[in-house]
């Protein structure tokens, strides 16, 4: 009995850990810290609205506090390591922009989006955004919603 | 024995799970002499160079782009928030058409009208002035249409010669009997709008109306014969004024008019004048 409580334990502990995993580290930037920043916009669309182009969930967050940009870069790219496709461009050695596509949860397609446009060459803007989705949409069909 | 193995297999498998993550940290060089980043079109390379007891030291990392990554290095990225409100321009002057309304007067001046009807667009086009804090001025133009019945059993008869309106009665054993006098109007609305919340609103103002046609039509049947006549030329004031208001909630109207102006000239017509009118518009 003993043993069995033991192997239990033993599953218990492993599956915790690989819940763990399944996290991603970017879900601490979405936990409202940004709500009180100047110059902070965090969109978060449920339901049908979001149902109508292929989603169940979409959260942005824009920053206009450049110390931010490296911290929300950290969180992409852990998580971009456990990308199954991305789709990166790096300029002066930091991310310029990032689209990853996250393993599926459950039968939901994932994807985050980073970009800083401060590091755009055109028109360059203090402003990096960090977007999570969730849904049916393609990863073909988010690029083109979230690229003019 | 058996516990004790099970046990560390169980460790084992937690820490082989947490062992997944990277680790965050490569190397530690303190007080490096010199720290060279070098970035490529396939990764990044950091270079060392120095360290404050040995000046000999050099350490180099190279960080390579994941085989499956792509990466581009072409045109900004022109970001679109799906959901974000597009803000519209907002101007303080534009051209819009508005108010088709249609109602009966109330009350005029004339005993013996019966009943009247009214109906117009009050801009066809107008030029508005919005505040931006819930007043909006327009001034515009727009058509008007004034229809007023006599009583049984009178009617509306002209003397040609001298184009003068008077009133008679029918004769005996007639049907079908109406007879009207129309106007047709240009008419050149100042209004002045008040939001009174997200679709209330109310509309205050004055209109001026240039009166290019008038018509009197009389129309009855005797046995059965149909009489049908009408009288054309008649001296109806060409410019008259009329007060309108309105309250409108998303769009929809009820409006007011007082016309206090005679429809016809003096001494040309029957004073038909001080006319109230309710109705309905919409689009106002």
């Amino acid at each position: 009995m003993k043993r069995i409580t033991i192997i239990i334990l033993a599953c218990l502990l492993a599956t915790m850990a690989a819940m763990a995993q399944d996290g991603l580290n970017i879900n601490r930037l979405f936990d409202g810290r940004y709500k009180k920043t100047a110059g902070a916009t965090e969109i978060i669309v449920t339901g049908s609205q979001a149902h109508e182009i292929g989603l169940t969930i979409y959260h942005s967050v824009s920053l206009t506090d450049k110390t931010q940009a490296e911290i929300i870069e950290n969180a992409v790219a852990r998580d971009g390591a456990r990308a199954i496709d991305k789709e990166v461009e790096f300029r002066n050695g930091q991310l310029y922009y990032g689209f990853y596509t996250m393993p599926k949860n459950k039968r939901s397609n994932r994807y985050i989006f980073f970009l800083n446009q401060n590091l755009a060459r055109k028109a360059p803007k203090n402003v990096v955004t960090l977007i999570y989705m969730e849904g049916s949409a393609s990863a073909d069909k988010i690029k083109k919603l979230i690229r003019k | 024995m058996k516990k004790f193995s099970l046990f560390i297999i169980t460790a084992i498998m937690a820490a082989a799970s947490m062992s997944a993550l990277s680790p965050d940290t490569v190397t530690v060089i303190e007080s490096p002499n010199q720290v060279i980043i070098t970035e490529t079109g396939t990764g990044t390379r950091v270079k060392v160079v120095g360290q404050k007891d040995n000046d000999g030291y050099s350490y180099t990392y190279t960080v390579q782009h994941a085989s499956n990554d792509t990466v581009h290095t072409t045109s900004d990225w022109e970001l679109n928030f799906p959901f974000k409100k597009n803000k519209r321009k907002r101007y303080h002057w534009t051209m819009e058409t508005k108010g088709l309304y249609f109602g009966g007067a109330l009350k005029t001046s004339c005993d013996l009208v019966n009943n009247s009807f009214n109906w117009g667009i009050l801009n066809i086009a107008s030029i508005n002035y919005d505040t931006w804090h819930g007043q909006h001025f327009s001034l515009g133009v727009g058509y008007d249409n004034k229809r007023f019945s006599l009583k049984r059993p009178h009617c509306f008869v002209m003397d040609e010669a001298t184009g003068i309106v008077g009133t008679s009665t029918y004769p005996d054993d007639v049907k079908d009997r109406s007879s009207v006098l129309s106007i047709r109007a240009i008419q050149f609305p100042l209004l002045f709008q008040q939001d009174l919340g997200i679709d209330f609103h109310i509309v205050l103002g004055a209109s001026m109306n240039w009166n290019v046609y008038a018509k009197c039509n009389t129309h009855y049947k005797v046995n059965k014969t149909h009489y049908d006549v009408s009288y054309r030329g008649i001296k109806q004031n060409k410019l008259t004024f009329d007060v309108i208001g309105a309250l409108s909630y998303n769009g929809l109207a009820i409006y007011g008019r007082y016309s206090p102006s005679n429809m016809f000239k003096k001494g040309y017509g029957p004073e038909i004048k001080n006319t109230w009118t309710l109705g309905v518009a919409i689009a106002l």
